[in-house]
């Protein structure tokens, strides 16, 4: 068997295998007989397994495929190592409308919130624009815009939360990135677009190649450059905004798992789409699983963890960049 | 043959080119050439279609390229550009095959004649033993030969090289000139940024001299290329000779 399917099924295997993982432990501990029972016909265990820590291992796994893509695409048109949404400022936009959504109107269906996040991801996207149409903006320049910006939108949240202190609980707890509380009503919103953005995502990839040359060369050979960078910057903020909807920013997951997947196949996207999302899920399901059993019953929010592994490498990318 | 009428291309509101005529016969090999900042590298990428012009069209066989699909406009015309990034990891073969994009959907997938066509280029441009190494560890010389061989896989009529000796060094850039000459041989029409006059002169059949974005002379070497021209349009004192081997005017400085 080739290399490329090999890496594929021992990353699903790793996948499949963790899930289980996170199926098995917890605030309460199941045995693998009780679990797959459960899984099969419900039970006793039917609220902790079907109602709670499945349809939370499946939104880790959409969040982080999402996030990754998103990270992947971006990197792929900006061609700037450290250009991922939460970076740029574009998680933080889709968050305060998110936020500013659950604050203003407590009772609204989960439905809504990738909607919210969505303008508010493409707002921020639209301000990066505007500051940076003057100048190709290097890697450094873009991520400081990107800091700023995040920053902006930080303190606008916080804004939100001081005038809102009986609502702050859930909403702080969600901005950290946390998958606390997620439940089925949280997956019918994000599986639609995944489906629809990550598969466009794979159409774009051998076009995505070809701009890894340069603009005027994938021009040359008759890549319409424009058409394809607006697509694939539109579908990695939609991706990111609607991920955020779900469970805050979970930091740096958009940086890593491009990295990653990079250095396991190299330069072909039709290849890394797969694995940089697979990365991704497995990124955020540990954070999660780790999330939950560090110190049970209290809860990390997933966040916490992937910045913890994700803020050394973005300094490690920052001090080996030379050019600036 | 290429026709360009009346272009002019401005980046912002400062005008590049301008209001620039100009016919290339079919079968030539064409040198623009000029001092920095004349707008050759402008006029090349125009043409190729990655920058709009403000004003003018440019026709291939009367046919205005602007009209063109991307695809189509890449059937016809391809472009090496000047500093081309090289992705981490790719090898000369993939490379080559990126060639045959205009003929491809947008999965990419290569039919058994592209690959064919592929083994030409590789094969052409003496690469064939190399198909499978890195780009990023080869030679200056062997990774342009692999660009010129992408080029060649597109398997167009027209050739655009944007100064594609200027990393070489001078036996990797003669080497280069030969590879283009026998590119036109081969019935491609080749239009060249150089910045080595000589050369120009000697490989090219027709010169085609840019200042201030407009066109000071056109011809065979043999025909423009004097001291008046050299002082006005470089702004340097040059004695012109013959060159004894090729029999083409050549220029020293004084």
């Amino acid at each position: 068997m080739k290399p490329y399917p090999i890496l594929l099924s021992s990353l699903l295997a790793l996948l499949l295998l963790l899930s289980g993982v996170s199926l098995l432990f917890g605030a309460e501990q199941i045995s693998i007989d009780n679990l797959v029972a459960t899984l099969w016909q419900g039970g006793d265990l039917d609220f902790i397994v079907n109602q709670y820590r499945l349809p939370r291992l499946l939104i880790a796994v959409l969040v982080g495929i999402g996030l990754a893509v998103s990270g992947l695409l971006t990197q792929a048109v900006i061609r700037n190592p450290l250009a991922s949404p939460d970076l740029m400022g574009i998680s933080g936009g889709a968050g305060f409308a998110a936020c500013l959504l659950l604050l203003v109107w407590p009772q609204i269906g989960s439905v809504w919130l990738p909607l919210a996040a969505l303008v508010g991801g493409f707002s921020a996207a639209a301000i990066i624009w505007l500051l940076n149409r003057w100048h190709q903006p290097s890697p450094a320049r873009l991520a400081l815009v990107g800091i700023a910006i995040s920053a902006f939108f930080t303190s606008c949240i916080d804004f939100l939360l001081v005038l809102n202190p009986v609502e702050v609980n859930s909403a702080m707890v969600w901005l950290t990135g946390s998958l606390w509380g997620r439940n089925w009503d949280y997956i019918w919103p994000l599986l639609p677009w995944l489906l629809i953005l990550v598969p466009f995502s794979l159409y774009l990839a051998w076009s995505l190649d070809l701009l890894a040359l340069g603009d005027e060369s994938a021009n040359a050979l008759g890549v319409n450059t424009e058409r394809l960078q607006i697509s694939a910057l539109f579908t990695a903020v939609a991706l990111a905004s609607v991920s955020v909807a779900v469970c805050g920013t979970i930091a740096f997951v958009g940086l890593l798992a491009p990295h990653a997947a990079r250095l396991l196949v190299g330069f072909r996207h039709q290849l890394l789409v797969p694995v940089t999302a697979l990365i991704g899920a497995l990124l955020v399901l540990s954070a999660d699983t780790l999330a939950r059993n560090l110190a049970p019953p209290m809860e990390l929010p997933a966040g916490v963890l992937t910045a913890t592994l994700g803020a050394p490498y973005f300094i490690f990318l920052l001090s080996r960049y030379k050019g600036w | 043959m290429l026709t360009i009428e009346n272009l002019t291309v401005s980046y912002g509101k400062k005008p590049i080119l301008n209001d620039l005529s100009l016919t290339i016969k079919q079968g030539s090999i064409t040198a623009l050439i000029g001092p920095n900042g004349c707008g050759k590298s402008t006029l090349l990428k125009s043409i190729a279609g990655s920058l709009k012009p403000t004003a003018g069209r440019i026709s291939l066989a009367g046919q205005d390229i602007g009209l063109l699909g991307h695809k189509e406009r890449a059937q016809r015309l391809s472009m090496l550009a000047q500093s081309p990034t090289t992705p981490e990891g790719i090898t000369v073969r993939q490379l080559v095959s990126f060639g045959r994009n205009p003929y491809l959907s947008n999965w990419g997938r290569l039919s058994q004649q592209d690959h064919q066509v592929v083994d030409q280029a590789l094969t052409g441009t003496g690469l064939a033993d190399l198909a499978q190494s890195r780009l990023d560890q080869l030679s200056g010389g062997q990774r342009q030969r692999a660009w010129i061989a992408m080029v060649l896989a597109q398997d167009t009529d027209y050739v655009l090289l944007d100064e594609p000796t200027t990393y070489l060094d001078l036996a990797h850039q003669i080497e280069l000139m030969r590879l283009m000459q026998k590119m036109n041989q081969q019935g491609k029409t080749i239009i060249v940024v150089l910045h080595d006059l000589n050369q120009a002169c000697r490989y090219c059949d027709q010169l085609v001299v840019l200042k201030a974005g407009e066109v000071q002379a056109q011809g065979s070497s043999e025909q423009i290329f004097t001291r008046e021209l050299l002082r006005q349009v470089f702004s340097f004192e040059a004695q012109i000779i013959n060159d004894p081997v090729a029999n083409k005017p050549m220029c020293i400085a004084l």
